[in-house]
């Protein structure tokens, strides 16, 4: 019950956010609030996953090129 | 719409049936050509993109069409603020005619323009699969207005757009049934999130980038359904411009909270997850109907060289500078029209030969092909808003000429068709028309014969040469070798050539 009071506070906490910082799109379509409020909410972990993914390859890169040097 | 010329005589402007959703700009024709009339809001925009340099360089990679600035005269509006003279594309298709693989790099092309386009202060304001066509194999942006100033802070508007004309579509054809391709045929604004949530398979909540891009997306759509109508109408104030005065407010309550909201870093990562979320879907065309056509040994090697050598000499023969080939299978004979220089358009009711043939489009760079998918029993028809929005197969040509190989039986016999209104419907698809007569004792027939009863009585050559001349004169008929099939040469009546 706690869980869930938490994450409806946490959730009025982003859509409120998203009322008040997002400026209003220009689109002639419309976006979807939900798709909008998505974005807002997943930003961080999206990042995160990203930057993550991004430094796994690089290590994984550094060891297959020491590999195919080590090879020659 | 008219304007007189100096003659006296009108030039009627001809709309673009397609083009009226976005108030920035809409296309239409005179006199033949193609022009785009930009309206005075969407100005500042146009400007960043021609001075910041990305429309330079977009264009210098064949990612986005050139286009000439002509005169305002030119103009079909009065209220237009420039005119614009775009490069023309052979050929319009549309995303459900596209196998998987044309989807997938309309896709990666998309998400390739935001990511420059943000380098350059701009982004996309949409995200519609219709803005992509493919030149000489590859995909290319066609709607230079979809460019606009990025606005700081703000989440990517075309994010659902995005999700419901690409990511779920493929995601459907990939993990579920390849044929779920077609659904974009009858969701013209894309695939909703919801039914392909419910139809993609258990182990798709197991892919971070499809839990997230499409089941969770889906949810908080359903979740803030009634938060979508206060959008509509918000936006619906703002359209006039940025004047708008719910726009101003938003900037300071923008402003007065530092100006945070998505910062463009994070929209970056959202693009790069969507990039790695569409790279990380694949489907390969295996058993399907015609995929492995000339792997087996239905064409004997001679009679298939002797075929070729007679398409050959009617193409000489017809030199046509479009060509659209009607059950194209893999692509193998329109291959000899488009490497002598024809636009050919490959037509084939098969996902799995449509891909086969992109595939080696891309592979081995070829130009003037494009493969699409087309079931000839049930063309392309005239869809979206008046039935107008994207046009029918039919309505696109005619081509200057066809080729129907090894096709008729399937129409005649495989869908009972009269020959009499398959003459009549290639008439209306091409001037000149390379068409194979498959007769009866043909293994082929004899297969869609095994199984039912031959109430075909006319389907002879003769009955096939009395309907086809009809609608067309019939120029040349060679026998190929080790068959009892006909190649013959055409002419639709009263095309004046």
């Amino acid at each position: 019950m706690r869980h869930r009071a938490a994450f409806l506070v946490e959730c009025a906490f982003f859509i409120t956010l998203f009322l008040i910082c997002a400026r209003p799109a220009q689109a002639y379509l419309d976006p979807g609030s939900g798709s909008m409020i998505l974005q807002l909410l997943a930003a961080g972990l999206v990042t995160a996953t990203v930057v993550f993914r991004r430094s796994l390859a690089r290590v994984v890169g550094l060891f297959r090129r020491d590999k195919g040097s080590s090879e020659k | 719409m008219s304007e007189p010329s100096q003659g006296g005589t009108t030039h009627p402007v001809l709309p673009v049936r397609g083009s009226f959703r976005d108030p920035s700009g809409s296309l239409f024709q005179r006199d033949g050509i193609l022009y785009r009339e930009l309206s005075a809001g969407y100005g500042p925009d146009y400007e960043r993109l021609m001075s910041s340099g990305l429309y330079a360089e977009l264009v210098e990679a064949g990612a986005l069409v050139s286009h000439d600035e002509v005169p305002l005269s030119a103009a079909g509006r009065p209220d237009a603020w420039k005119v614009l003279r775009p490069e023309r594309i052979p050929f319009i298709s549309y995303p459900y005619e596209w196998c998987f693989g044309e989807l997938k790099d309309a896709a990666l092309l998309t998400l390739d323009l935001l990511d420059r386009a943000l380098r350059h202060d701009l982004w996309l304001k949409d995200a519609s699969a219709y803005n992509i066509q493919f030149r000489n194999g590859r995909p290319i942006m066609i709607d230079t207005p979809s460019f606009e100033r990025y606005p700081e802070g703000s989440p990517w508007v075309a994010y659902r757009q995005f999700c419901q004309h690409f990511l779920a579509p493929l995601a459907l054809m990939a993990t579920s049934d390849i044929r779920l391709g077609q659904l974009s045929r009858t969701h013209i604004d894309g695939v909703p999130l919801d039914l392909a949530s419910k139809l993609l398979p258990m182990s798709s909540h197991f892919k971070f980038a499809l839990k997230l891009h499409i089941h969770t997306h889906a949810k908080m759509q359903r979740k803030h359904a009634a938060d979508g109508s206060k959008t509509v109408g918000r936006n619906a104030d703002t359209d006039n411009g940025p004047s708008a005065g719910d726009d101003a407010s938003a900037r300071k309550g923008n402003a007065a909270a530092g100006g945070r909201g998505m910062s463009r870093r994070a929209l970056t990562s959202f693009v790069e997850s969507l990039r790695g979320a569409v790279r990380g879907l694949d489907w390969r065309p295996h058993g399907t109907t015609w995929s492995e056509y000339y792997e087996g040994d239905s064409y004997e090697r001679e009679g298939f060289q002797h075929k070729q050598d007679v398409i050959r000499d009617y193409l000489q023969a017809i030199a046509p500078r479009t060509l659209w080939d009607l059950g194209a299978n893999t692509g193998v004979h329109s291959r000899l029209a488009s490497r002598s220089g024809i636009q050919t358009v490959a037509w084939d009711f098969d996902p799995g030969a449509v891909e086969l043939c992109y595939r080696e489009i891309v592979r081995e760079k070829e130009q003037n092909l494009l493969p699409l998918q087309c079931d000839l029993t049930n063309p392309s028809a005239a869809i979206g808003w008046a039935n107008e929005e994207r046009l029918s197969m039919a309505e696109r040509g005619p081509a200057d000429a066809a080729m129907a190989l090894a096709l008729i039986h399937h129409l005649a016999i495989g869908n009972n068709v009269p020959l009499p209104q398959v003459a009549a419907f290639f008439a209306r698809l091409a001037r000149h028309l390379i068409i194979e007569f498959v007769p009866k004792p043909d293994p082929k027939v004899q297969v869609l014969l095994a199984s039912r009863e031959d109430i075909f009585p006319d389907y002879t050559q003769e009955g096939f040469e009395r309907a086809f001349s009809t609608v067309f004169e019939i120029r040349e008929a060679r026998p190929l070798r080790n068959s009892l099939r006909h190649l013959y040469r055409m002419e639709a009546r009263g095309s004046g050539a």
